[in-house]
């Protein structure tokens, strides 16, 4: 399992597409938080939530939580990780390797869950020079503290696990733009709807309940039971996956 | 090019799987009663036949027979409606690390454009344990060394097929599948793989079943040839005794053709009339009809006997009116 899971993260190297989003990703954050530091007390372009002047350390960790925004990149990358092998048709080498197809969607999620960890501190920590380096050529205090820390260690939690559940939509639909679609939509519509319409509801649901709780966005669900509960989604998922990949006809 | 070509010997790789008598004995490759329906399509259709070790076989037919989705069924890509699809004496799935043991090359197996040769191969070796020092031998045999580090996407379908064929030997096999393997390859390069896969069956002792729609493509290389058409077996055997099997035919030509063929029909003979004074008829020897002529005063211009060309014979075999 090791091997396979090296595998994939080797053809993850191998191709442009994790550089691409992880470039698209860190300059969408370092965008967002200088155009919000430097617009100062202009609130039509700030960050949602976001204090204009950073005097808190909650204001800071408004600022800082990436998290949605680069789960959101890690989500679509998961879900290309077994199209793209179909659209592709590198599916018939790597069936050939290793026939259990279950060890290939179960090796694709946690390389992908990993790499999405990777993604997640990447893009953290370009926020994090942005603001830092803000501050302090603004002589502004930094107000560092526990919630900041946390922030900081349980955003790659957050983006390694969208990018494992991104995996299980892409097994469950193998068609790449089906996929892709599937996964934004099921964040920006279907949950988006719920969390409009059904309140009470949304915050059960797999990214506007457990993903925000992970980050401390979720007052009423704990950090543990919001990864808790995003891990069940997330087997629930995979499962669906291994079961639509093992018994589909390959080309 | 044939000077790269030869023995892969540098590097052993022997199957890490124990092999029963059971399996030592079984063919190479079985397929039983082997079918597979895609809605009220039959694409392959209750096909049998076998393929004993160490011998290099042509699997024959037409665009659309059932070739590529029976190496698909013998490999575990596809499930078979009915019947049974085995390599080495087991289903490919249950074999520990099937690439050191069977290689297969198919049609519809892909690339990832932007990743380049050597990267493909170094997949497919990490997750098999291969030694990449195997990777760059594979990739020089297949003169693919110069290219190893363009992206696939680059590739002319010639590269493409020798990538490909560097993958199915990527683990060694005992066992080689290849599906069209000389599609995109110019001349030079189907007589390398002509040379290349003769040698893996007749000097390293290994099976190779290798698909073609064109029989001349293959004929000069295989010990025997298996022949389906929509589906279903229509022959199996030496490439020899498939063509002696349609038999020979005799060729006449005289301005008594019409007296002649009645002579001939009466004699239990089939005879085709091609125009006034030509005539094609089988079930007879050429002497009895040399003899018939002169009995009954016929002029005769012309009279020889022609065997039909290995093509002729398969195009014979595949045409609608064949298939039984």
């Amino acid at each position: 399992m090791i091997r396979l899971i090296g595998a994939e993260l080797f053809k993850l190297r191998t191709t442009r597409m994790y550089l691409a989003f992880l470039a698209a990703a860190t300059g969408l954050v370092v965008l967002v938080t200088a155009v919000h530091f430097l617009l100062g007390d202009d609130a039509s372009l700030t960050i949602e939530g976001a204090a204009n002047v950073i005097e808190t350390e909650a204001d800071l960790r408004s600022v800082l939580d990436v998290s949605g925004v680069a789960a959101l990149f890690t989500l679509v990358l998961g879900a290309t990780a077994v199209a793209s092998e179909h659209r592709h048709r590198t599916i018939v080498s790597t069936f050939l390797v290793t026939p259990a197809r279950g060890r290939v969607v179960a090796a694709k999620v946690v390389g992908y869950t990993v790499a999405g960890a990777v993604f997640g501190i990447v893009v953290e920590a370009a926020a994090v020079v942005v603001a830092v380096g803000w501050l302090a050529v603004t002589s502004n205090p930094i107000p560092f503290g526990t919630t900041i820390a946390a922030v900081l260690a349980l955003t790659p939690i957050a983006t390694g696990l969208a990018a494992g559940f991104g995996v299980g939509i892409g097994a469950a639909v193998p068609n790449q733009l089906g996929a892709v679609l599937a996964a934004i939509g099921w964040v920006m519509i279907v949950e988006q709807l719920f969390a409009g319409l059904v309140p009470q509801l949304a915050q059960w649901l797999p990214f506007t309940g457990a993903g925000a709780a992970i980050t401390g966005l979720r007052p009423n669900v704990g950090i543990l039971t919001g990864i808790g509960l995003f891990l069940a989604y997330l087997v629930a998922l995979v499962a669906v996956g291994i079961q639509v990949t093992r018994r589909r006809d390959v080309a | 090019m044939p000077q790269r070509f030869g023995p892969v010997e540098e590097t052993r790789i022997r199957p890490s799987a124990t092999t029963s008598t059971a399996q030592f004995e079984s063919p190479a490759v079985h397929i039983g009663h082997l079918t597979k329906r895609y809605g009220a399509t039959v694409a392959v259709d209750d096909l049998s036949f076998s393929i004993r070790r160490g011998t290099i076989a042509g699997f024959l037919g037409p665009n659309g027979a059932g070739k590529t989705t029976t190496f698909r069924m013998l490999v575990g890509l596809a499930a078979p409606t009915s019947g049974a699809a085995q390599v080495l004496g087991q289903a490919y799935g249950t074999l520990r690390n099937p690439i050191l043991r069977v290689g297969a090359m198919l049609e519809v197996s892909g690339y990832h454009p932007a990743r380049s040769a050597r990267n493909h191969l170094l997949v497919l070796a990490r997750t098999a344990d291969i030694p990449e020092g195997r990777v760059d031998e594979l990739l020089g045999l297949v003169e693919l060394d110069q290219a190893a580090d363009r992206a696939v996407g680059g590739f002319s379908s010639g590269m493409r097929q020798r990538l490909g064929l560097a993958a199915s030997l990527l683990g060694d096999p005992e066992l080689l599948l290849l599906d069209e393997p000389a599609n995109g390859l110019d001349p030079k390069g189907i007589r390398w793989l002509r040379q290349f896969l003769r040698n893996l069956a007749h000097e390293q002792g290994k099976t190779v079943l290798v698909s073609s729609h064109v029989l001349a493509e293959v004929a000069q290389m295989v010990d025997e040839v298996v022949i389906i058409n929509r589906g279903r077996l229509i022959t199996q055997g030496p490439v020899d005794t498939v063509v002696a099997h349609m038999g020979r035919t005799v060729a006449i030509r005289s301005p008594d053709a019409t007296r002649l063929a009645d002579l001939l029909t009466r004699q239990g003979a089939t005879v085709t009339r091609h125009d006034a004074d030509r005539l094609l008829v089988s079930g007879v020897d050429i002497e009895e009809v040399g003899r018939l002529a002169a009995v009954n005063n016929l002029v005769l211009y012309e009279l020889r006997e022609q065997g039909l060309s290995l093509e002729e014979t398969f195009l014979a075999l595949t045409e609608p009116a064949a298939t039984p």
